[in-house]
């Protein structure tokens, strides 16, 4: 049962640290089918990451897609307003990830997207805003380099409690001749947290559940996390569409069994935060997202996961909103 | 295609959801039929029109494309001749009170003289600094101010004696990349200019030359000076990325910030007799019209897609009509609408709307005509008021 609970944790931890850090490029990764900073599908498969780690394998590669559609924006009063009629900016990556668990407590991982930006008859702006154009552009490049790792430091029976750090590196474009060219936060960024799992006494391991199983223990679980993120430097404000400030990040997560190998998600991930708005000034900066997702095990060792996010148009301040999705295949092998 | 499809099901319930709380804007006001244009001119100018102004009898169009200046004459409706200059390009253009051209040049750093009295010919340059972007002129036609996107400083030009040095006033930093606009805006006491690169503005009291920083929103790009019986009272911010106006009473130094006023707020033209301020909501497509003296929007236009340059038309120029005089005439260009909204700035009622040609547009105002830029179309449309 520890055993079974540690690898969890670890694969709860490995998911948060691949997308919980979601404001920079840099969150990009597959297991949440990250690769656009700020989506939200970077928040998308956090909770489903929990069945990854069934095989107990040293190394996991995951490779994946994912398309994000900017809705709208809040502005500083947190009055929501969709982006102008006619308009459309899109963003679509690519991204591949690489994680080795040298223990069954620890990882050590780093993930890298390319992207490709599409901003008609707008752009998007500083502080999360969007500012209306005449004109059609398309960019993209290499987005930021994220390094990532893990431990996980007390579990007992269906509860286990784990620390994650992760480090984007600056390594994605920043011009601001040309907001489409743009893919990267412009500055490196540290972000930790510290996460807690709570999972139903059945086992929790999809691909060896029969019908019956599942009729009779309708396993769950539930996950909660709170993190933060510091940039390490003022990063320009055209960058704001890939960093969204030095934030508190929190989100609540459950999953549920919903056939054999069939996971069903449901997230609700937060950003608290605030911008550097100019010398000695800060503006708020926060949203909300609503992460539903679902993954399908081909066996112990692969799967398929997609995941959809939308900001909700509620509550927040100084952000862009958008819809995203994302698809991600995983494999583990030793 | 069904993660596509799922998408836009998701997008549609979004937006259905929201769009009560767009409908819920105060006092947006229904716009007139569009009427059918008065008499239009097409003109071709060199390649990416992008400045305007009049002079004497002139038209002078900066073709930055090709780096040239076109000279119309404005009662045939013909190009004339077509300028260069030594170094860079035409920019930015500005007439002074007596009837010269200041022509911006940001890539050389220079701001040129051009007579339209003496062929249009190049009498004085002066060296500003990196980027002139806008300049404005005092009110007693002595100097100019010229703003620089490139370095943190005002350029200021003595117009009477073209020989004295160019004064330099420090302000904040400009956009990081040192080529974004700057906006600047000359008041009867007071100059302000946003400092992009800082997130805030610079005040200089045009008396003492003492400089002070204010904070507004974020992202300020838009300016007026509301001045009253030869007193600068309030200095109107329009903050792009915040969407929100910054009212700033200049004697009590207290912000007042208006929200709910549109989308992207663009620019402004001040209306002195009304103690109004019209602002071009480029993405919301409507003007905003605000009370200063009781700091409160009085309503919201309809204009066309994307406005973004708002004018004044000159009231000396104006032809009496019966029923109407065009000195409240409010000229709004529509830079994704290809098309150019005249509003009432009393009843601000739509008068008309004349189509033009694409792209972003600036206007000029010469012999009871409108000459409006097309930037896309390397043409100027004319249309007679």
């Amino acid at each position: 049962m520890s055993f079974i609970l540690k690898r969890q944790i670890r694969t709860y931890v490995l998911s948060l640290l691949l997308c919980l850090y979601f404001q920079t490029v840099a969150h990009a990764c597959l297991s949440c089918g990250c690769g656009n900073s700020g989506s939200a599908a970077d928040l998308g498969s956090m909770g489903s990451g929990s069945s990854l780690f069934s095989g107990g394998r040293q190394w996991l590669i995951q490779i994946g897609g994912s398309f994000r559609q900017i809705t709208g924006s809040f502005n500083e009063n947190g009055q929501w307003n969709p982006t102008p009629s006619q308009s459309a900016l899109q963003t679509a990556a690519a991204s591949l990830g690489v994680t080795y668990f040298p223990t069954s407590s620890l990882s050590l991982g780093l993930s890298l997207p390319v992207q490709f930006n599409r901003l008609d008859q707008a752009s998007w702006g500083s502080f999360g805003s969007i500012a209306p154009t005449d004109t059609s552009a398309s960019g993209g490049g290499l987005g930021d380099l994220q390094l990532q790792g893990s431990y996980t430091f007390w579990e007992a029976n269906q509860i286990g409690l784990a620390a994650w750090t992760s480090l984007s590196l600056p390594t994605g474009r920043v011009d601001t001749d040309k907001p489409a060219n743009l893919t990267g936060s412009g500055v490196a960024n540290l972000s930790a947290g510290v996460m807690g799992v709570y999972r139903s006494p059945a086992h929790f391991r999809q691909a060896e559940l029969s019908w019956q199983d599942w009729l009779t223990s309708r396993d769950w679980e539930i996950l909660l996390n709170l993190g933060y993120s510091q940039a390490l430097a003022n990063p320009p404000v055209q960058a704001s569409p890939f960093f969204m400030g030095q934030s508190l990040l929190y989100q609540v997560q459950g999953n549920l069994v919903l056939a054999p190998q069939w996971v069903l998600g449901l997230g609700l991930n937060g950003q608290l935060g605030r911008w550097t708005a100019g010398p000695d000034r800060w503006q708020a900066a926060s949203r909300i997202k609503l992460v539903p997702s679902l993954q399908y095990e081909i066996d112990m060792n692969q799967g398929i996961r997609l995941s959809l996010g939308a900001d909700l148009p509620v509550v927040g301040a100084n952000q862009l909103t958008d819809l995203a999705g994302s698809l991600v295949y995983y494999q583990f092998f030793d | 295609m069904k993660l596509l499809h799922s998408l836009s099901l998701l997008g549609l319930t979004l937006s259905l959801s929201l769009s009560a709380c767009q409908s819920a804007s105060l006092n947006t006001l229904t716009p007139q039929p569009i009427q059918a244009s008065q008499t239009v001119t097409t003109l071709s100018v060199g390649k990416v029109p992008h400045g305007i102004a009049a002079a004497a009898g002139f038209v002078y169009n900066s073709n930055t494309g090709d780096k040239t200046l076109s000279v119309i004459d404005a009662k045939q409706n013909t190009v004339i001749k077509t300028l260069s200059f030594d170094k860079g390009g035409p920019s930015y253009l500005k007439a002074t009170s007596d009837q010269q051209i200041l022509v911006l040049n940001a890539e050389s750093g220079q701001v040129h003289l051009l007579d339209p009295q003496q062929d249009h010919q190049l009498i004085h340059t002066w060296e500003v600094g990196m980027g002139p972007d806008k300049v404005q002129i005092s009110a007693d036609a002595q100097r100019a101010f010229v703003s620089l996107s490139g370095e943190p400083a005002i350029a200021e030009i003595n117009l009477l004696d073209r020989q004295a040095a160019v004064i330099k006033h420090s302000v904040g930093a400009g956009s990081a990349d040192g080529k974004g606009h700057r906006a600047l805006v000359l008041g009867q006491q007071w100059l302000a200019i946003p400092n992009p690169g800082d997130n805030n503005l610079s005040l200089l009291n045009l008396a003492s030359g003492q400089s002070q920083i204010l904070n507004a929103g974020n992202e300020p790009a838009t300016l007026a000076i509301a001045s009253v019986d030869g007193q600068d009272q309030t200095l109107i911010i329009g903050n792009r990325a915040s969407n929100t106006v910054t009212l700033y009473d200049f004697s009590s130094q207290q912000s007042t910030v208006l929200s709910e006023i549109g989308l992207s707020p663009t620019d402004m033209v001040w209306v002195p007799e009304l103690q109004r301020v019209l602002i071009t909501m480029a993405g919301s497509n409507e003007v905003a019209v605000i009370d200063t003296a009781k700091q409160r929007l009085i309503g919201k236009v309809a204009v066309g897609e994307r406005p973004v340059h708002i004018y004044r038309a000159p009231s000396e120029l104006s032809v009496k009509h019966e029923g109407h005089d065009h000195a409240m005439d409010i000229w709004v260009s529509n830079d994704a609408g290809a098309s150019v909204s005249v509003i009432d700035a009393q009843t601000l009622a739509v008068l008309a709307t004349h189509t033009v040609g694409k792209g972003h547009h600036k206007m000029a105002f010469a012999q009871n005509k409108v000459f409006v830029s097309n930037i896309t179309d390397n043409t100027l449309t004319v249309v007679q008021r």
